[in-house]
């Protein structure tokens, strides 16, 4: 399962998610970039069933950029989350769709947020987040070391210790992390840990 | 002409269906609407009350969501069925993306709604023009929709009855920088320049949204206030 933890610090957001693309015992792609960009701040990262993952993405970037050409007026993560939320709970009694998402995004007026939503529609936004299984052990450590409003060298050296516990103890060997930061300037790939 | 389509061109490239509604609108009541930078208002005024009736007023100007109103001139069942609209896609729009609705947007899909009804078989389209005002992330805003659907965004006009005179009046008087209760002042001038009688005060509706965001309707005794400080001017 998909590995991927976020971070709010002052006037940023940070990601760090796997690469690596597994079918049954065999990694079948190591450097998948698996964030697509919705708008031009804002990131969404979806993890699950495979099918489900690049439907449900591919419908969610389409009808946001549907949306904001219709009307003209950028759409706001807080917007975005709302409908992918709207959407996952329609399908949940017609076709369930079974996809975790998380979404990130820098707006002007509010600053960085980020939301997780899980595969029954709940929506929460959150200071910093993980998905999948990587989550029972990567939490207590964020719980224990994460401070409001970081700077960008002790965000990544937090991301560092986490991965760190995951090389550590977590069965999968997920290769490589890939460390993505949206800012006021936009969205852009910081390297791969 | 045939039974079931109503709005067709003229030979002259007109529409005369809603050249007939906006004829209909002109010799309807009147309505003011001015914008500053603090707020928006929208002044409306309506028909004599019918006698022996015991409603002191009727409602003429209409809350579709928190920050936004809207008030009309015409056929006021047509702005009624236009209020209802209003109100479905301003909720809508909160229960798909979780925030309230702009100004611009909710312009956008009722004109589209409205130009449905010129486009469509056995209809006829909407005798009423509309003021809709609101306050959002883009600021004050006041918009003009006419039966067509076209839409404008103006700082100050009016709509019904000698609306003309009332247009050339706040034309010269509007400025960027004036307070609500002088915009309310100016628009209760304007509205008297309108009708040879003098506004009765059962017969004027205020609405008025300003820096905080709620659009909220004057009940009788403000609208007596600025009655009086204005006979007293």
């Amino acid at each position: 399962m998909d590995t991927v933890i976020s971070l709010i610090g002052r006037n940023f957001g940070i990601l760090a998610i796997d690469t690596i693309s597994p079918r049954s015992i065999f990694i079948m792609k190591k450097d998948l970039n698996k964030c697509v960009e919705i708008g031009k701040n804002k990131y969404l990262i979806v993890s699950g069933l495979p099918g489900d993952v690049s439907q449900f993405t591919d419908f969610i970037q389409k009808s946001v950029q549907l949306n904001s050409l219709k009307t003209g007026i950028p759409f706001s993560t807080h917007s975005v989350a709302n409908f992918v939320r709207k959407e996952l709970s329609e399908c949940l009694r017609k076709n369930p769709v079974k996809v975790n998402l998380t979404i990130l995004g820098f707006d002007d007026s509010i600053g960085p947020s980020l939301y997780f939503i899980d595969y029954l529609g709940n929506l929460q936004r959150m200071n910093y987040c993980v998905q999948g299984h990587a989550s029972l052990l990567v939490f207590s450590l964020l719980d224990r070391h994460f401070k409001k409003e970081m700077d960008i060298k002790p965000a990544i050296g937090l991301l560092v210790k986490c991965i760190g516990v995951l090389k550590n103890r977590f069965l999968i060997n997920q290769v490589g992390f890939l460390i993505k930061i949206i800012d006021s300037k936009g969205c852009r790939s910081v390297g791969i840990l | 002409m045939t039974k079931t389509s109503i709005t067709v061109f003229s030979s002259k490239g007109r529409l005369t269906q809603i050249d007939y509604a906006n004829n209909a609108v002109s010799s309807s009541n009147p309505v003011i609407g001015i914008k500053t930078k603090n707020g928006v208002i929208v002044i409306a005024n309506s028909s004599k009350n019918i006698e022996l009736g015991e409603q002191l007023r009727n409602s003429k100007i209409f809350i579709i969501s928190r920050n936004i109103g809207l008030t009309g001139s015409g056929l006021q069942t047509d702005l009624r069925v236009m209020v209802k609209k209003a109100r479905k896609i301003a909720q809508n729009f909160q229960n798909n993306f979780g925030e309230t609705i702009s100004v611009k947007q909710l312009i956008n899909e009722l004109s589209n709604f409205i130009q449905e009804f010129t486009h469509s078989g056995g209809v006829r389209p909407f005798g009423v023009s509309i003021f809709i005002i609101g306050f959002d992330n883009f600021g004050p805003n006041l918009f003009q929709v006419n039966p067509s659907g076209s839409f404008f965004k103006i700082t100050s006009g009016g709509i019904g009855k000698n609306s003309n005179i009332a247009i050339d009046f706040l034309k010269r008087r509007w400025s960027k920088e004036l307070e609500i209760q002088d915009c309310i002042k100016l628009g209760l001038i304007a509205l008297q320049e309108t009708s040879d009688f003098s506004i009765s005060k059962n017969q004027i509706h205020i609405g008025i949204i300003d820096k905080n965001c709620i659009f909220y309707i004057l009940n009788q005794k403000q609208i007596e206030n600025f009655i009086e400080t204005l006979l007293e001017n």
